[in-house]
């Protein structure tokens, strides 16, 4: 049984220029123990999506799916009580810039402590200490070298890459089974970057997390993650194992992206231009109907207009009415009518 | 034996740090460096966090005042005071399009500014050139009318691109103008990058942490560490046997993040 099965996502905005389909019919498949990649531009709704999963929908939102479902249990028939209890024990989540996620006027080790739950097998009097023993472990446990130090100093005294340890051990103390690390490694050093993505896969193997990873950079995912999942302007467009994904590519978009990433295997491709998408992803005033790709798509044909339904081929899945595979899937009944 | 188009010399900067002892003290950022760039070159400094590749793209733009050394400019000095000549020759990009350009003029007034203040063109000559440009980066003549807000990210780069190049400089600085961009807008801009070399024979000084990037579009590059220049040789060398320990384990870490094909 998948961990996070998500059928036909969609989430709404009401914006000042009329209700905007920002996520449109997003569905997604996590099974337990993997790291699953989500790929998407700026804007693509890779950070709506993960604030959907968790629950923290802004105000002006509108999800509507065909299921959402936790472990055999539906997330959209919920209560906002279970939710909130869902929140941070099983599913965590880690913040895109840790600097700024962090509470400035607090100890790095109160906020750790805070969000460590009682444990009810302790007498009361002793649960505090047992807190801060955990604590440090945990700080231990991501790789910091002198925990006591830095429990005790606040998140803007930390680098960039402790903080998001910090950031990390919050969100892993609880022992969750689902962690989505929204961009965990924006703007940072090459060698921070390289350290966060080995504690990450650890926590992974050694714990059993299932992580669901975003990002922008494709190469790091498919370094990082066993499944794939590409999206563009709040659509996927491609899913599917890594290395098959990258191997082969069915749509259009991934094989664009593919092209983007520069190859050094042959000398005469230095300073060479790259073949790119001409134009730029669409702001969500103005989106395409159907197929979101289609003005930038190199396939794009008459049928584009409408939406390609996600078609599910040997545990690869893709949206697209002229993949560069033998055999189209003919589903499209349901976009005709 | 033809002049190198910038020959820097000796060059170093130390910041003041404060008094210790009724001493000033200071900082050594960038120990003494010399290199040399040719025309339609690209040279990319490579270095982690506080190596020093900032400062050192800093005072070649003149944004700080070198301590020690000297830089030629086709055998001419440039002194370190005379900002309206070297803002001429040597143009820089900056890393963040969104704060780079201000949100309150609109691309054509951005574009004019440098004009305005640098050369003695009436309103009509100076139109025609910031049209000139916007076309040559790829971008409509409509968008002189836009503000900063109304355009993308990428186009946002593009108007940095055109800003850079409305004085016709010789030597444009990029410092890590890639790194916040979205993947397929990066490699737009490298394209034109790579374009407007190959047309107006421009040379670049590339500040990046991404070797990949780096070995697709630089010719030589310099790597920083501490202060310290560590290593320096053409590309195709550099990647094949990098001599260093450091650039070794730079090379090593940027290989954890590409994938093999």
């Amino acid at each position: 049984m998948p961990l996070l099965d998500i059928r036909n996502l969609t989430i709404e905005l009401d914006t000042p220029h009329g209700r905007v389909k920002a996520l449109e019919r997003v569905s997604l498949t996590l099974n337990p123990g993997e790291v699953h990649g989500l790929m998407g531009e700026s804007g693509s709704g890779r950070s709506l999506l993960a604030k959907a999963i968790l629950g923290i929908g802004g105000h002006n939102w509108k999800i509507t799916a065909d299921r959402m479902m936790w472990n055999g249990e539906n997330l959209m028939d919920m209560s906002t009580k279970q939710r909130r209890s869902l929140m941070g024990s099983e599913i965590a989540m880690i913040f895109q810039d840790p600097i700024s996620s962090l509470d400035p006027a607090k100890s790095v080790g109160s906020q750790i402590i805070e969000a460590m739950p009682d444990n009810p097998d302790i007498p009361w009097w002793r649960r505090g200490q047992d807190k801060k023993l955990n604590a440090k472990k945990w700080l231990h446990k991501v790789g910091i070298k002198n925990p006591k130090k830095v429990m005790g100093s606040f998140a803007w005294e930390l680098s960039d890459g402790i903080c998001q340890k910090v950031m990390i051990a919050i969100a892993v103390a609880n022992q969750p089974k689902l962690l989505i690390a929204d961009e965990p490694t924006n703007s940072m050093e090459l060698r921070t970057q390289a350290q966060i993505f080995r504690l990450l896969s650890k926590l992974n193997q050694l714990h059993n997390v299932s992580i669901l990873l975003i990002s922008h950079e494709l190469d790091t995912l498919s370094r990082w993650s066993d499944r794939l999942s590409v999206m563009y302007c709040g659509q996927i467009m491609e899913s599917g194992i890594t290395a098959e994904v990258i191997e082969t590519p069915y749509h259009p978009y991934t094989r664009a992206l593919l092209d983007n990433i520069p190859d050094h295997s042959n000398p005469e491709y230095h300073k060479m231009m790259m073949e790119t998408l001409p134009g730029s992803a669409p702001a969500l005033q103005h989106l395409p109907i159907g197929c979101r790709l289609g003005p930038r798509c190199p396939e794009a044909q008459k049928r584009c207009v409408a939406q390609p339904l996600l078609c599910r081929k040997k545990n690869r899945e893709f949206a697209c009415h002229f993949p560069y595979h033998e055999e189209p899937c003919y589903d499209d009944t349901a976009t005709k009518s | 034996m033809t002049t190198p188009l910038l020959k820097v010399d000796q060059l170093s900067k130390s910041f003041f740090t404060g008094y210790k002892r009724f001493k000033r003290q200071y900082n050594r950022a960038l120990e003494p460096i010399s290199f040399e760039l040719n025309k339609g070159e690209t040279l990319a400094i490579v270095g982690e966090a506080g190596s020093g590749k900032s400062t050192l793209a800093r005072v070649l733009v003149g944004a700080e005042v070198r301590t020690s050394g000297e830089i030629l400019f086709e055998g001419e000095a440039l002194e370190s005071r005379n900002l309206k000549q070297r803002c001429k020759l040597i143009r820089m990009i900056f890393q963040d399009p969104n704060t780079s350009l201000n949100p309150k003029l609109t691309i054509g007034d951005l574009l004019d500014e440098p004009l305005k203040f640098n050369t003695e063109l009436n309103e009509a000559e100076r139109r025609k050139q910031v049209i000139d440009r916007l076309r040559k980066v790829g971008l409509l003549p409509e968008h002189v009318d836009f503000y900063p807000h109304m355009i993308s990210e990428g186009m946002k780069q593009r108007v940095a691109v055109a800003r850079a190049l409305m004085l016709n400089p010789k030597i444009i600085i990029a410092d890590e103008a890639l790194t916040a961009l979205d993947l397929s807008v990066r490699s737009q801009i490298l394209n034109l990058l790579l374009k407007l070399q190959k047309e107006m024979g421009l040379s670049y000084i590339f500040v990046s942490h991404n070797m990949n990037i780096v070995r697709q579009f630089s010719d030589k590059v310099m790597v920083l560490h501490n202060g310290k220049m560590v290593e320096k040789a053409t590309t195709k060398k550099l990647f094949s046997a990098p001599e260093h320990e450091y650039t070794q384990r730079l090379i090593q870490e940027q290989e954890m993040f590409s994938y093999k094909r």
